[in-house]
């Protein structure tokens, strides 16, 4: 109890002062929360304001992140080329910035950092690893990160696993993640370390042979937890039916899924390979790493207010969304968390929109916007609004039609938009229930066209699940094994 | 000097059975995060060795009221979870407060109304410290372990330096006093708290770890050895101020050994709870598995 409390001091104190963090205490923490598990089943409270902190009055949250704010723009002039000209040039002092500076102060953009990443390296940071995002949207984009860093990020990803108890001891933790994926690989293998469980990477392969590997008995621990992107679990989904895996066929008990939208209907159709089992989505991003998101059960989206300063910016400026309008997700990774690559305003690229009023869900505690809607590049304008892909994507995936994951573009078309789409038939039938889908989902579809084959989609958007990895032997599926013996 | 060791014996007795069926019943606050382990013994063990200089560098009413706050605060601490609302939970311990004042007051300390209601504060908190080690996890060995190094620090604060006798004339002639006595003649027979906590705690943890048998035992040795130790002061076989943990140190220190190698390191909160769920303890007689 005693080191439990004095970790949180010290946690506190440098959340408090913007001082380093002390890595022992953060993973003394991690220690106390699973042996709390181990001895009363579960925490009391609000554990979760152990990372985060008390829960701070809306004014004096914003007085904490301003400051916090001036001590990374501070640092970030003094120590980086990119911010130092930007500041020289706007003629601001970064230890006196106003919210009404920051404003002023334009967003950083993917581009610049992909085109130059170095420019955006503090000059006295020593980078130990370069982690690159996958790049479905684009050119990979790097960021160095140090030593401090890395072992900051899989103590916070270690306390969270924790305290959502997503990770437990005894755990046989599947990774279905793209090797690429550093950070996320180097946090989720740390917290299995520290938590006691095994991880144990299968990587982006053939779906058929990750089946074998997650199925009961296919190795000496069957697989109790999947870490999967959402396309690569639609693709484990359809060909887990076709070859006619069961949720008994698994020992699966939980499924980590994200780094894309998950939709209503690929957890659906997914729970009748796997089970009815937990789900948990997950929300994080090479760039701004620690800063992240939780979902909740209301369909919010919550930022950790401790990690990152966020802001909703509008699709067409830079000035704030207004509340239920979509904007861009603007994210400052705050210190004491950040000291290598250094980003102010960081534009995400991903769309939300920002919510009004009081929220009533479980973590209305945290700030909130809504659930990712899609990628900025991908959002189209239409005569009446904005389209994004997440409704697309939700009407697509809920109909056993589509196969999984599923596979679309989409593009202006007279006062709508024309959607294209891979099923399985095109039959009148096929095509009626997609429309109509579409249409429930208000995505104001005035041409459809539909593929058997998905080569011939011209415009379908890029999933992670395409980043499929050789293995030399293709496994038999347990069934097929079965049916040979 | 009978009566005296009666009431003392007795009063130890009741400690550990309110102690006890406290435990039963009652599910304390925890903070959210934390087990008890090592760095809460070597916190105890530090807060038990510099509080007695801390005491003895104050002058008598500033010790006995921080001392007095203390003891409030412990037994705010342990009323917290009783069912009456907040306002009659305050209105006890301002009754109990007062009460304590005016004995003190009225017959000093050296009376006997003083000494009962010093018994009744004196077990409420023994109830909730106890109660608080054992709920946020305290095992056996960590018993163990803590046992020794009282045992050390009593032998050496209370036979070898006068640290304990000038602690008890600081705080004696406050409010609350930290012994359970009894007055006999100018003098009195009495058994520190901190003994008393660790008397409490040896049946808590034992009950908690291996269920009702250890338990009883460790009570009827517990007790045994603190009575003959009262009745060798009493019959001036021992100095008048003699360390019981001499004597009960030893004891808490094999049985617990003796508990771990044959029985393993105990029951967790978890499964402790969920045994007294599936087996009222009441009715219970053999070790619960």
């Amino acid at each position: 109890v005693f080191d439990a409390a004095l970790a949180q001091l010290s946690l506190a104190a440098s959340l408090a002062t913007g001082r380093r963090l002390n890595l022992r205490r953060l993973e003394q923490l991690t220690d106390a929360m699973c042996a709390t598990v181990a001895e009363f089943g579960a925490m009391t409270g609000a554990p979760g304001g152990v990372l985060s902190g008390p829960v701070l009055a809306d004014d004096v949250r914003r007085d904490v992140a301003l400051r916090r704010f001036r001590s990374q723009a501070v640092r970030a002039v003094a120590g980086t080329d990119h911010y130092a000209s930007l500041f020289s040039a706007l003629e601001l002092d970064p230890g006196r910035l106003t919210y009404d500076d920051v404003a002023r102060l334009p967003t950083t953009s993917k581009t610049a950092l992909r085109d130059a990443p170095g420019r955006f390296v503090h000059r006295d940071a020593r980078p130990v690893t370069r982690a690159t995002t996958t790049g479905t949207t684009g050119r990979a984009t790097s960021v160095h990160y140090s030593d401090y860093e890395l072992r900051v990020i899989a103590a916070l990803t270690a306390n969270h696993m924790v305290l959502r108890r997503l990770i437990r001891t005894g755990d046989v933790v599947a990774l279905c993640i793209s090797s690429r994926a550093t950070l996320a690989l180097g946090s989720v293998t740390s917290t299995c370390q520290r938590v006691g469980a095994v991880a144990s990477l299968i990587g982006l392969v053939d779906p058929i042979d990750a089946l074998a590997q997650l199925a009961r008995g296919a190795t000496a621990q069957s697989p109790t937890v999947l870490n999967v992107y959402a396309s690569y679990l639609g693709a484990l989904v359809e060909q887990g039916l076709r070859a006619g895996y069961r949720p008994r066929d698994f020992a699966l008990d939980r499924i980590l899924v994200g780094g894309e939208i998950v939709t209503e209907g690929l957890l659906r159709r997914a729970r009748r390979v796997f089970g009815d089992i937990e789900f948990a989505e997950n929300c994080a991003m090479t760039e701004i790493a620690p800063a992240g998101g939780t979902p909740c059960t209301a369909g919010h989206l919550h930022l950790e207010p401790s990690t990152g300063m966020v802001e909703v910016l509008r699709l067409d400026g830079d000035e704030p969304a207004l509340p239920d309008e979509p904007g861009r997700l603007v994210v400052t990774p705050l210190p004491p968390y950040r000291e290598t690559t250094l980003l102010l305003r960081y534009d995400t690229e991903d769309v939300v929109s920002a919510l009004d009023g009081p929220l009533a869900c479980e973590l209305r505690h945290l700030p909130a916007t809504s659930r990712i809607a899609g990628k900025r590049a991908l959002a189209l304008r239409h005569d009446d609004g904005w389209l994004f892909q997440r409704p697309v994507q939700e009407a697509l995936e809920q109909l056993d039609v589509v196969p999984l994951p599923a596979r679309y573009g989409y593009w202006r078309a007279g006062s709508g938009v024309a959607v294209e789409a891979y099923v399985r038939d095109d039959s009148i039938a096929t095509r009626s229930a997609v429309r109509d889908s579409l249409l429930a989902a208000s995505v104001p579809v005035t041409e459809l066209s539909l593929e058997t084959d998905p080569a011939r989609l011209q415009r379908a958007h890029a999933v992670r699940a395409d980043l499929r990895e050789q293995s030399f032997i293709a496994q038999p599926t347990q069934l097929q094994a079965a049916g040979q013996a | 000097v009978i009566a005296a060791v009666a009431f003392v014996v007795v009063t130890a007795a009741s400690a550990v059975g309110l102690a006890l069926a406290y435990l039963r019943t009652v599910r304390l606050s925890r903070p959210p995060i934390g087990v008890f382990n090592r760095s809460d013994i070597t916190a105890m063990t530090c807060g038990i060795a510099v509080a007695p200089g801390l005491y003895l560098l104050l002058p008598k009413v500033l010790a006995g009221a921080l001392f007095g706050l203390t003891v409030l605060s412990v037994i705010a601490f342990t009323l917290q979870p009783a069912p009456p609302p907040t306002w009659v939970r305050r209105a006890i311990l301002l009754l109990l407060a007062g009460l304590a004042i005016a004995v003190a007051g009225a017959g000093g300390s050296h009376s006997r109304a003083f000494a009962t209601v010093n018994a009744a504060v004196v077990i409420l908190c023994v109830v909730g410290i106890t109660n608080l080690w054992a709920q946020t996890g305290m095992r056996t060995g960590h018993l163990l372990v803590l046992a020794a190094l009282l045992t050390v620090y009593d032998v050496v604060f209370t036979a070898l330096f006068p640290v304990t006798s000038e602690l008890l004339g600081t705080l004696g002639s406050a409010p609350v006093a930290p012994v359970v006595f009894w007055p006999v003649g100018d003098a009195g027979l009495g058994l520190g708290l901190g003994d008393l906590l660790v008397l409490s705690a040896f049946v808590l943890v034992a009950y908690k770890d291996y269920g009702a048998a250890p338990a009883r035992r460790a009570a009827f040795s517990g007790l045994l050895v603190t009575t003959a130790m009262l009745v060798g002061v009493a019959a001036g076989a021992l100095p008048s101020l003699v360390p019981t943990m001499a004597g009960l140190g030893p004891l808490v220190v094999a049985s617990c050994w003796s508990w771990q190698r044959r029985l393993g390191t105990g029951r967790t909160v978890r499964d402790f709870s969920l045994d007294l769920h599936a087996t009222p303890i009441l009715q219970g007689g053999g070790d619960t598995p």
